[in-house]
């Protein structure tokens, strides 16, 4: 027997170095992976006498790779490159490794099981029944601390012991997935470096690769066992990616059951409960309400768009830079030039004003609201959550992550939609992005708006909440296309940092108003020139009709038009009539809903052309246009009746 | 190589050169400071490179 080969494999942050170092000596190489960027550490090692060559594989978290890191050690793994396999698992965090154990138990060589950082583990009171575990598996599980070097020596007995050929015990899978890989796996004849089980159940997940590796293996061209993997896999009724994945994350928590004890590795058993309420529709529901009332209505409407807004405008513009803005330019003797600068369209006026004054503390208090969520783990359980209702709009939970960074910013998360499994999906989401999903600077303003104003506001919420419904149930039976799944572990809820808060904040910030400043000085000369050529006016003009049969008054035209250059400045101009008393409550909710449902602004429409093309992109916004003035003359005539 | 980032959805760790920063495609957003999560596909604000700097100094004390 030549010499053995040894893989270390695990998911990043494991304590794969630590444990590499200790199996290694001093003659370490690192070097790129054949045709990628990606490093690979290999060291050799002395095991039972007997030398041994140890490998540093990059970190990954499941067979199906998402990063190019994964796809190296895959390749690892598939192509034959160790004779042993080390899992090596972070013993805090068993629960959520034991799928990848599992994967790995299906390629048909020896592996042992590292649960590391003992140590951590036994300081939280967690306590790990290794002995349960290891009969589960049929294979070797050694509690060790690699830092410390503590149960190294057991280890190496392990690997010497699997090196001589225990082979773990393959895993049973339910609900017809075990059935149909062991069908696929049987028309698998080919010659493969390792068992042909891992090659069927990635083939029946639609892994590409793995297609590859079978066309070039076997007699006739692959044809039969792809052909296979297809008719099982539309057999399922759903994606089979997902229904594998289940299937073995249900294999896992059975494996994990009683093997772990002890409390609850991420802080006290309510917050494990609460983890599991906040994504179930009868508790989620609730706190998600909750969750917005305080966060979204009272701390960025009230204290963003009113305390701060009131500060800032009032006091430092009102008083101190609008009449110094003045003083410093009224030596200009033109008018026409005076005016670009301060004035009605000025761009030191208005421009600086809506950014710093008006649009700066609402988009900052959104953004750490925004990032106390997403810290403390809430996303990816209101994923799980509306993850019901999002299948009957066409949607997955997936979809979440789009539509919640569109509160961010529309054109980031159009882009984003990419990342959804189907194009059905894709576009759908991409409609309710424009259609109805205001931008962070945009709900802001809309809820500084509507502090205080209970029926405009409640009239908002119904109107977009309604047309989000509505668009997404219509959508979905009018697009063709198969229906999305989505699938996602839970990780942690965990109290949120403040360091880690103040940082996401900060950057969000400065992101925005780096990109927002020179656009609104930007929309406001093309408005002092608009004004002083008269195409501004004209145009204003031509909308005043429009914005007449919806019961507001003239002014609101303006509005409208600052709203395709950029939605957020379009609300910043509707804060600023509200605040004036031009608007009465009716008025008032048929501006915010119209104004929220008009088209986006240009930026998120190039977006749109790019991603979905243009003829879907004009399609939407002949569609939205028409629909948000239709949807304002309704409301308008509605509450009028009702009054 | 670059700090690994924790990912504010998935909460699974990618390095910052791996995500794809998402101002490249982005007609306007050109000071865009999001790394998209290759695993997930969310999109983490990443901290200019003076405040990285700082964090990191005072973690390692």
């Amino acid at each position: 027997m030549g010499t053995v080969r040894v893989a270390l494999v695990g998911a990043p942050n494991v304590g794969k170095s630590a444990l590499f170092n200790r199996l290694t000596g001093r003659y370490v190489t690192v070097s790129n992976y054949p045709g990628t960027s990606i490093e690979v550490a290999g060291g050799a090692g002395v095991l039972d006498g007997a030398a041994i060559e140890v490998l540093d594989t990059p970190g990954m978290y499941t067979l199906l790779p998402t990063t190019e890191e994964e796809a190296v050690t895959r390749r690892v793994i598939l192509e034959g490159g160790a004779d042993v396999f080390v899992h090596v698992v972070d013993a805090k965090n068993l629960p959520r490794m034991l799928s990848l154990t599992l994967q790995l138990a299906e390629i048909g060589r020896p592996l042992v099981v590292a649960l590391n950082m003992m140590d951590e583990a036994e300081r939280l009171g967690l306590r790990v029944d290794a002995g349960r575990l290891a009969a589960r598996l049929g294979l070797a599980v050694v509690p060790i601390v690699a830092v410390s070097g503590e149960g190294i020596d057991t280890l190496r007995a392990a690997i010497a012991a699997a090196a001589r050929g225990r082979m773990p015990v393959a895993p049973v899978y339910g609900n017809g997935v075990g059935t149909a890989l062991k069908s696929l796996r049987g028309a698998l004849v080919g010659v493969y470096p390792v068992d042909p089980a891992v090659l069927a159940a990635l083939l029946l997940q639609g892994d590409d690769e793995a297609r590859a590796w079978v066309r070039a293996a076997e007699p006739d061209g692959g044809r039969g066992a792809v052909q296979a993997a297809e008719r099982l896999a539309a057999g399922f009724g759903a994606p089979a990616a997902y229904r594998v994945a289940v299937e073995r994350q249900r294999a896992a928590e059975a494996l994990a059951a009683g093997v772990v004890s002890g409390p609850p590795a991420h802080g006290a058993p309510w917050v494990e409960w609460l983890g599991r309420a906040l994504a179930r529709p009868a508790t989620g529901i609730p706190a998600l309400l909750l969750v917005l009332y305080l966060g979204l209505y009272l701390f960025v409407g009230g204290l963003g768009g009113g305390t701060l807004v009131d500060f800032l405008e009032g006091m430092v513009f009102g008083r101190g830079l609008t009449p110094l803005f003045e003083r410093l330019f009224a030596g200009i003797p033109s008018e026409a030039a005076r005016s670009l600068f301060v004035g009605e369209y000025g761009m030191l006026t208005l421009g600086l004003r809506y950014a710093v004054a008006i649009i700066l503390p609402i988009v900052g208090a959104f953004f750490l609201f925004f990032s106390v969520l997403e810290d403390s783990g809430y996303l990816p359980r209101l994923a799980l959550l509306v993850d019901r209702v999002f299948k009957r709009l066409g949607l997955s939970g997936r979809a979440v992550i789009p539509l919640v960074l569109g509160f961010a910013c529309d054109t980031m998360a159009t882009m984003v939609t990419r990342t959804l499994e189907t194009r059905r999906e894709r576009v759908l989401a991409t409609l309710l992005l424009a259609l109805a999903i205001p931008c962070s600077a945009q709900l802001g303003v809309i809820l500084a708006i509507f502090a205080g104003q209970p029926l405009a506001f409640g009239v908002w919420v119904l109107a977009l909440t309604g047309t989000f419904v509505l668009v997404g149930a219509v959508g979905a039976r009018v697009l063709p296309g198969a229906p999305a799944t989505f699938y996602m572990e839970l990780p942690p809820l965990r109290r949120p940092r403040l360091g880690n808060v103040l940082v996401k904040t900060y950057t969000r910030i400065q992101w925005y108003f780096l990109e927002v400043l020179p656009l609104f000085l930007g929309a406001s000369l093309l408005m002092w020139a608009g004004q002083r050529t008269g195409v501004f006016a004209a145009l204003v003009a031509a909308l005043q009709p429009v914005v007449g049969a919806l019961g507001l008054p003239a002014e609101t035209a303006g509005v409208f038009l600052f709203g395709f250059f950029r939605r957020d400045y379009g609300a910043a101009g509707l804060f600023e009539l509200t605040r004036t008393g031009a608007l009465d409550q009716v008025q008032l909710a048929v501006a915010g809903v119209t104004l929220t449902l008009f088209v986006p602004c240009v930026a998120q429409f190039l977006m749109m052309m790019k991603e979905r093309g243009w003829r879907t992109a004009l399609g939407m916004a002949a569609f939205i246009t028409p629909f948000a003035f239709g949807a304002g003359y309704v409301i308008n005539l509605a509450l009028r009746a009702l009054r | 190589m670059t700090a690994p980032v924790v990912c504010g959805f998935c909460a699974r760790e990618f390095r910052e050169d791996r995500g794809q920063p998402v101002c490249r495609a982005c007609p306007l957003a050109g000071m865009c400071a999001m790394v998209r999560c290759p695993h997930c596909g969310y999109e983490n604000p990443q901290p200019p490179a003076w405040l990285t700097r700082l964090l990191h100094r005072e973690g390692s004390r």
